[in-house]
């Protein structure tokens, strides 16, 4: 009895408590959007776990909500889900450690894939990179016109983002190779002069 | 007049008695709310620290709030790629894609380096005062100066600077550097996160909670013991 008296009152506690912080994330755009967006399809980002990624040296933007993809994701797999989203800013975190690219427009995340990333001898740069340019159907010049379709070029010396088959156990020539409809639609989506950044925990720019 | 002064004050110390007794009643009244207030409290916070002390998630919805961003990307990565990955040939082979890994030489952690191989401390790090002195009467007084270097300042006792020369060629051999130092700083393994643990909100919100039923109930109750 007192056990299940107490079993309630915690499980009130933390739903309680969760409440609160899960509140308190969406507020200055919780006008704008209808009630039904801030479902189970997005986690909201606070301010405090903002503070902490960009004290990791991990995220150079603030975020204010990614999409709920809470089990991992398979290779050549991707989310895209830009209902609701208001317009705004758009910017791109390549992840190289989780092998994951987000692209974010007003800080919310629209889509993220699983990516291929350059090989020991030729890495992917780490930095931020505005899109140079965008070519929608780019056969490689440097690596026996391989064809790269909806390329957004990163580097002046041709790394770019791409749509390649993304399986398990390839990898680029520096470039990042994401599922070639996640490109199209990342194609449409963004426009040159929009910056990439491209991470990992390991190395640094 | 007086009659009626004396009924009155009659009166009165009957009501106030009567109001003595329900104050009474009163505080008996809070005080057990308080403690069941109390063992409430404590009820709550039982589970969900002994949950966040084993590091168990306990699964209540809305939970996600709390995770790190990066521990969220984690969730739906694939993970980190593996230097073997790109070499395994039990796979369907795609030649122009795939790439050798670089041959690295192996270079050990540099925490076990320098658990191998310490640092050897430096002459400031002797502490001033050799053991070995200490048997010397007079000398003990003096202030002890920078090892090796009492000798060259003109100090008002006379002595101090055979004193301090001496201790300074002593003072090694006294102190030899320990040959296995434990790690002073090990870094922690789990990093306490920024966002607080739920038992922690839940005990931080109950605490709060009771402090301010607490406080409005005594301020309310000083106000009616001022009326009467």
């Amino acid at each position: 009895m007192v056990l299940a008296i107490a079993g309630l009152a915690s499980a009130a506690a933390a739903a309680w408590t969760s409440g609160l912080v899960d509140n308190r994330s969406p507020r200055p755009t919780a006008k704008a959007k209808p009630h039904s967006w801030v479902g189970s399809d997005r986690i909201f980002i606070t301010d405090a776990q903002n503070f902490q990624a960009r004290a990791e040296g991990l995220l150079d933007h603030d975020v204010k909500s990614i999409l709920n993809v809470t089990k991992r994701m398979q290779y050549g797999e991707y989310r895209w889900d830009d209902k609701n989203v208001p317009h705004g800013p758009m910017w791109v975190r390549v992840d190289l450690t989780r092998q994951i690219i987000s692209v974010f427009r007003d800080g919310h995340e629209i889509g993220t894939a699983v990516i291929l990333y350059g090989a020991d001898e030729k890495e992917t740069p780490i930095g931020a990179f505005p899109i140079l340019a965008k070519i929608k159907d780019h056969k490689s010049i440097t690596y026996d016109s391989a064809p790269m379709p909806y390329t957004l070029r990163l580097t002046g010396d041709g790394v770019s983002i791409h749509g390649s088959d993304v399986r398990w156990g390839r990898a680029t020539h520096g470039c990042i190779g994401v599922p070639v409809e996640f490109a199209h639609k990342l194609f449409d989506a963004v426009s040159k002069g929009d910056q990439v950044t491209i991470l990992s925990d390991e190395r640094t720019a | 007049m007086s009659t009626s002064a004396r009924s009155g004050r009659v009166r009165t110390l009957s009501a106030s008695s009567r109001a003595r007794r329900e104050q009474r009643m009163a505080v008996k009244r809070q005080r057990r709310l308080l403690a069941g207030g109390a063992a409430l409290a404590a009820l709550i916070a039982t589970p969900l620290s002994i949950a966040a002390f084993m590091g168990v998630d306990p699964g209540f919805p809305g939970i996600d709030a709390a995770k790190s961003f990066m521990a969220l990307l984690n969730d739906r990565s694939p993970g980190d790629r593996t230097a073997g990955e790109l070499t395994k040939t039990k796979k369907k082979a795609v030649p122009e894609q795939r790439a050798l890994g670089k041959i690295n030489k192996p270079q050990a952690p540099v925490e076990f380096e320098e658990a191998l191989a310490p640092p050897p401390p430096a002459m400031i790090d002797a502490p001033p005062f050799p053991v070995a002195l200490a048997g010397l009467g007079p000398l003990i007084e003096i202030p002890a100066p920078p090892p090796g270097g009492g000798g060259f300042i003109p100090t008002t006792t006379g002595g101090g600077g055979g004193g301090g020369g001496g201790g300074g060629t002593e003072n090694p051999p006294e102190n030899p550097p320990p040959e296995n130092p434990p790690p002073e700083n090990p870094p922690p393994e789990n990093p306490p996160p920024v966002v607080p643990e739920p038992a922690t909100w839940a005990t931080m919100l109950m605490g709060f909670a009771l402090t301010g039923w607490v406080m409005r109930r005594r301020r309310r109750q000083g106000a009616a013991l001022t009326w009467a």
